[in-house]
Parts: C-alpha cells; sequence; structure tokens
C-alpha cells in the first residue's frame, strides 16, 4: 500500500466504523473498486486494519472514559461481592455477556474468517445483508410503535417510551452479543448489528448506539492488543500503519459524536439504504 | 449449580493449558505450534465461569 492509501484507509475506516455501513466491508470493497493493487489477502493487511481498530477503540475510551472507570471498579467489585448492587456493576455485567460470543467465535473462526478478506464480492453481498438487517430492525421498531399507539408522535416522545441500557435484560444482552458476532463477516457493521438489536431489545436508539459503542471497546482493543506483535515483522511500514490508526482515532471520535446526537431524533433507514446501494453497486462492478 | 460451574472453570483451564503448550489444535489455523489466542479466551472463559459460580453461591445472611 502506498502512503496516501494507508491515511485513506486509516480515515475511511475510523469513519465508518462507528457509523452502521461496516468499516471492513468498505476497507475490503472499495480499494477493489478502485483497482488498487494491493492484495487484501495479504498477512500485513489484517493487522493494519486491527492496529486502525485500535485506534477506533482508544478513541471509544476517551470518549467513555467515566463510564469506563465505573465499569471497570464496578466488575471487580461484584465479581468479589458475587451480587450486583448498582447500575454501572449490572452494565459491567451485561457488557462481559454481550462481548463473550464474538471474542469466542472470532478466536476459533479466525483463520475462516480471514480467508473472506479476499473475496470482496463476498464482502459486498454481506453488505446488501446489513443494509436488510438495518432496515428490518427500523421495520419491526416502526410496527411496535404503532402497537404502543406512537404513530404520528414527535420522535423524542416515540423515543422517550423505550428503555435504557441498565434496565436490559441479560438474556437480551447475548442477544445483542450474539448480533456483534456476525459483525466478524467482512460486510456487516458491528455497530449496526447491535444497534439493530439494542433497538429489537426495546432499547431507545440513543441507547441503542451507547451499548454498541461500550460493546466495542473490549473486543476490538482485545483483537487489536491480540495482532500488535504481527506488526513488527519485517517489510511493514509501522510509521505509517501508525499515522492511519492516528487518523482512524480522529475520525470514529468525530463520528461517535456525530451519531449519539444523531440517533436522539434519528433512525437506521439511510444507512440501510447506503448498504444495500453500495453493496449492489459492488457486485456489478466487481466481477 | 456451584459445582457445575466450578467444573466447568475446571474444563476450561485445562483446555486454555492444552492450547497453550501446543497439545490441542482443534480449530486452528496453523495446527501445529502453541495458541496463546484460544488460550487466553479459555482462560477468560474459565475466570467468568469462577465469577458466576461466585454469583450463584448461597449468601450468609449476615446482621449488623
Amino acid at each position: 500500500m502506498s502512503f496516501w492509501q494507508i491515511l485513506f484507509i486509516g480515515l475511511l475506516q475510523g469513519a465508518t466504523e462507528l457509523f452502521p455501513v461496516s468499516s471492513l466491508g468498505h476497507a475490503v470493497i472499495l480499494p477493489s473498486l478502485l483497482h488498487w493493487s494491493y492484495r487484501q489477502s495479504d498477512p500485513s493487511f489484517v493487522p493494519f486494519l486491527v492496529l486502525l481498530h485500535l485506534g477506533t477503540a482508544g478513541a471509544l475510551l476517551i470518549l467513555y472514559r467515566r463510564d469506563w472507570v465505573q465499569i471497570v471498579t464496578g466488575f471487580v467489585r461484584a465479581s468479589l461481592r458475587g451480587r450486583l448492587e448498582t447500575e454501572q456493576e449490572r452494565l459491567a455485567f451485561l457488557l462481559v455477556v454481550g462481548t463473550i460470543p464474538t471474542g469466542a467465535l472470532g478466536a476459533f473462526a479466525e483463520s475462516y474468517l480471514k480467508s473472506l478478506f479476499a473475496y470482496p464480492r463476498i464482502a459486498a453481498a454481506f453488505l446488501v445483508l446489513n443494509g436488510f438487517l438495518l432496515l428490518g430492525a427500523e421495520l419491526l421498531r416502526r410496527r411496535d410503535e404503532r402497537h404502543a399507539r406512537l404513530e404520528g408522535r414527535a420522535r423524542p416522545e416515540q423515543e422517550a417510551h423505550y428503555g435504557e441500557v441498565p434496565r436490559l435484560s441479560f438474556r437480551a444482552a447475548l442477544l445483542v452479543g450474539l448480533c456483534q458476532a456476525l459483525a466478524l463477516f467482512p460486510g456487516i457493521s458491528r455497530s449496526g448489528v447491535t444497534i439493530a438489536g439494542g433497538l429489537l431489545a426495546g432499547l431507545r436508539h440513543q441507547e441503542a448506539a451507547r451499548f454498541s459503542f461500550l460493546l466495542a471497546t473490549p473486543i476490538i482493543g482485545a483483537a487489536g492488543v491480540l495482532e500488535v506483535p504481527s506488526l513488527f515483522a519485517p517489510g511493514i511500514p509501522l510509521g505509517q500503519y501508525l499515522l492511519g490508526a492516528v487518523l482512524a482515532a480522529l475520525a470514529a471520535y468525530a463520528s461517535a459524536r456525530f451519531l449519539v446526537r444523531y440517533f436522539r431524533s434519528g433512525r437506521l433507514d439511510p444507512y440501510g439504504i447506503y448498504c444495500v446501494a453500495l453493496g449492489a453497486v459492488a457486485l456489478l462492478l466487481l466481477r | 449449580m456451584v459445582g457445575a460451574l466450578i467444573v466447568l472453570a475446571i474444563i476450561f483451564a485445562i483446555l486454555a493449558v492444552l492450547y497453550l503448550v501446543g497439545a490441542l489444535q482443534i480449530f486452528t489455523s496453523t495446527g501445529t505450534g502453541t495458541h496463546s489466542r484460544h488460550a487466553l479466551v479459555l482462560g477468560v472463559l474459565a475466570l467468568l465461569s469462577l465469577i458466576a459460580a461466585n454469583f450463584v453461591r448461597p449468601k450468609s445472611q449476615l446482621t449488623s
């Protein structure tokens, strides 16, 4: 990869990671559409992507730093006590339950999943599927709003009918965690499917996005930390990769702040339509 | 329930050690060598099983 390609992918990954449009799908599809010559199946490509993810995780840690201090201390306290007493302790264990499926699947199916990165058409097909998942989640939410007689009311009023993260059941957290595991396939958006899962679990959009971003941090961070040793292999432009990661972190921070505001009243529909459109165009062009 | 979770933790811990020393090669990409990532995940699952056992164990009713 050239220097500018590294910077472009870094910015793209950071900007798209938290938007429900699959950063991994974009990082696999766009270079093929632009006829860039580097191979996505190259052993240095996944560590590069993971380093970008590490930048994103860092941005999320900074954004939710107060939450994370309380989550970590809450986890330790509740683990030793053997009982949940505060909302932050409950949130810590909801995150643990939601992280297990992706952690286990990511570790044990890693080699198979990495092999999919070599096929942009597969990523494009999953991107289309991702779009339909987002649209489907919103369809179900609208149906629920009709049943609750919220149709036609102002969006903040509709959203107020739904719950906040600490009210989430552990079964629902597991459902969101299983949704997150789907995002190991390139083209399926981690934030998209976890926000969709949160909506199905009865969270308001903004809370679903917050839970999605909190859930992302340990899994993205752990994946990044585990791949770091492979970055020191000979021939890997570490300085340029790190610059890409910094750009990814800045873009991710800005994206997260935007999305938290957007989901006060916004829905997943525009992202769903975008994913279906881009995936379909990519399927047509990548022959 | 507590006993089952402790047994589960022991199983996870044993599997973690087997992956770490390279004696277990199921679900690995190379088929040889040690697999620290698998061992780490199983180690975390063992720890979480112990924490879950601590949650479900009967608590003594302390009065002040």
